[in-house]
């Protein structure tokens, strides 16, 4: 399955059995005593091809302030469109925050909370949107998936359900200190491309309420400019002044494995999800260069 | 503070409504405002899966007598946070050879911790050891008002949303990271790691008989010596140059009796790593 093996394979150093002598008692392993901070363990890890989980599986990461804010205006048809695209695809969807998360950092910095506690706290904006989801789409066979069950994932999926997942990712108190400013880096976005990743799924698509990315917020901006495609890192380099997705999105997505593009499409218009999905280029495609 | 309604959706009017969160703007709005300590006296300690676990009776009972000493005292409250160590390496090997990704691999490595910070709760609990998870942070306040010693996996919780890296497959954040973030979030009063050498040398002196100890220095004089080893995980570094609270950790050699009690009054007796 793999052409490049991992360099500390067992078979070389013999079976697993205790090693003493140094005062400690170790496993015999690859790893063996080993310092995992050693700064040529990354190439030891390293494989062309990792083990996906359920690569079958698409991923559909819809706007909080884009599109659950807007009420059943935007919500219903997109509920109406996923539960259709159901018959063809297979995926799992979560749900990002809005304007409630928005207002919880807000409140929360001002009252001095560090990353971690805001972060901690900013979940319960994106579960209230997700429990209204589930409950739309309950009678098409909607089911929670609890945070890191992913076993359950395969049983839902086999079984024709649409799993709905939480969407920030599980840092809370342990969100790293963000490198400026105070809002946690890893948001609702960052969450749904790590599923996306550890599921090792074959598509994850962003729903938000513009047909793709622009130069700037076409919402603000009339003159901001459609891009189509563009790589992660050139993306970065660009220094927009407005993302519509997080900004350590794009930057994870340099590392991906499985993942190795997102695309961006307008919930508004729900056919151009159903499109993604058939593999069609509609809205935008930021992808991994390397 | 209201609500604005307008035909196309129902928002909130905070300073945050218009602005992308990946925008410069959003970064500006968190500056200035002070950072409050959550649990300002507390001392957070980490003990060394492969350092001091696996070492067994010898290194691991003295320290937990040390920590009971300091229990009876009641000058410090303590939250300790708990290594993996060769087990955890173990199921790293296991998964490396089944070509598991980055998320399995921080997914497994969370039991090992759980297992040393078990034992770990079981030998403090005459002392007020419990054991705690994640979930359990918001009950710390009782927990101290009731002079308990906080035992924790030190793992964080990010679990398959562990980021890949570029390269290789073995998490980046493991047990240190896990403990210091822990720290700063709370805004701990110290954070200092317990393993089994005197702290930070210019090469791991269990294999260089040459390395030369370093008794304190800053991130970046550490990041500019490239060092091929380091005692701690390196994105502790990088975490340290971006803290509010925690702008310092010690390294300290556990199996000296009382170092731990002198590391918890200040005293110098490990590495000392420090924000620039």
């Amino acid at each position: 399955m793999t052409s490049k093996t991992w360099a500390g394979r067992q078979a070389e150093t013999g079976g697993a059995e205790f090693a003493v002598g140094d005062g400690r008692t170790h496993l015999n392993t690859g790893l063996m005593g080993a310092s995992l901070v050693r700064a040529d363990l990354a190439e030891q890890t390293d494989v062309e091809h990792e083990v996906a989980m359920l690569p079958d599986c698409a991923v559909l990461a819809i706007g909080g302030r884009s599109i659950m804010d807007r009420g059943a205006k935007a919500v219903l048809p997109l509920v109406d469109a996923i539960v259709k695209a159901r018959e063809d695809n297979a995926f799992v969807v979560g749900v990002s925050g809005g304007a409630r998360l928005r207002h919880v950092y807000h409140i929360g910095i001002d009252l001095g909370i560090p990353a971690g506690g805001l972060a901690q706290a900013a979940g319960a904006s994106e579960e209230q949107n997700v429990a209204m989801l589930q409950h739309l789409m309950a009678r098409h066979g909607a089911v929670m998936l609890k945070r890191d069950h992913f076993d359950d994932a395969a049983m839902y999926l086999k079984n024709g359900l649409i799993p709905l997942v939480i969407s920030v990712p599980p840092y809370h108190y342990w969100e790293p200190p963000p490198r400026a400013g105070r809002v946690p880096e890893n948001g609702s976005d960052v969450g749904m491309f790590l599923t996306a990743e550890a599921l090792g799924a074959r598509c994850c698509i962003f729903i938000k309420d513009t047909d793709g990315l622009y130069s700037d917020d076409p919402h603000t901006n009339p003159d901001a400019e459609f891009i189509p495609r563009i790589g992660a890192q050139e993306l970065i380099d660009r220094d927009l002044p407005s993302l519509p997705v997080d900004r350590m999105l794009v930057e994870t997505l340099r590392n991906a494995r499985f993942v190795r593009q997102i695309q961006l499409v307008n919930g508004l218009k729900p056919e151009q999800m159903i499109q993604a999905l058939a593999g069609e280029p509609v809205g935008t495609i930021i992808y991994r260069e390397d | 503070m209201s609500l604005i309604r307008d035909a196309d959706r129902t928002d909130i009017d905070t300073p945050f409504r218009e602005i992308s969160f990946s925008s410069a703007a959003a970064n500006k709005l968190g500056e200035g405002h002070e950072v409050i300590r959550i649990l300002p006296d507390v001392h957070v300690i980490k003990v060394g899966g492969q350092s001091f676990m696996d070492r067994g009776r010898s290194a691991v009972i003295p320290l937990v007598e040390e920590i009971a000493a300091l229990q009876v005292q009641g000058k410090h409250d303590l939250l300790v946070g708990v290594g993996g160590g060769t087990r955890a390496r173990h199921a790293y090997a296991i998964a490396l050879d089944l070509g598991m990704p980055t998320s399995v691999l921080a997914k497994v490595g969370q039991n090992v911790p759980v297992q040393n910070a078990r034992l770990l709760q079981l030998l403090l609990a005459k002392h007020g050891g419990i054991l705690i998870d994640h979930d359990m942070f918001g009950h710390l306040p009782l927990y101290y008002r009731m002079g308990c010693i906080p035992v924790m996996p030190g793992m964080p919780p990010f679990s398959f949303w562990e980021k890949p890296g570029p390269k290789g497959r073995i998490p980046t954040h493991r047990t240190d990271a896990g403990v210091y973030l822990t720290a700063e979030v709370m805004g701990a009063a110290s954070c200092i790691f317990v393993k089994d050498e005197k702290g930070l040398y210019t090469a791991n002196p269990k294999v260089d008989p040459n390395a030369t100890f370093i008794p304190r220095i800053s991130v970046k004089e550490l990041k500019a010596m490239n060092l091929p080893d380091l005692v701690v995980e390196p994105v502790v570094l990088d975490y340290l140059q971006r803290a509010h609270s925690v702008r310092e950790i010690q390294i300290i050699d556990g199996r000296v009796p009382g170092n731990l009690t002198k590391a918890l009054n200040g005293e110098h007796v490990g590495s000392i790593i420090y924000a620039d």
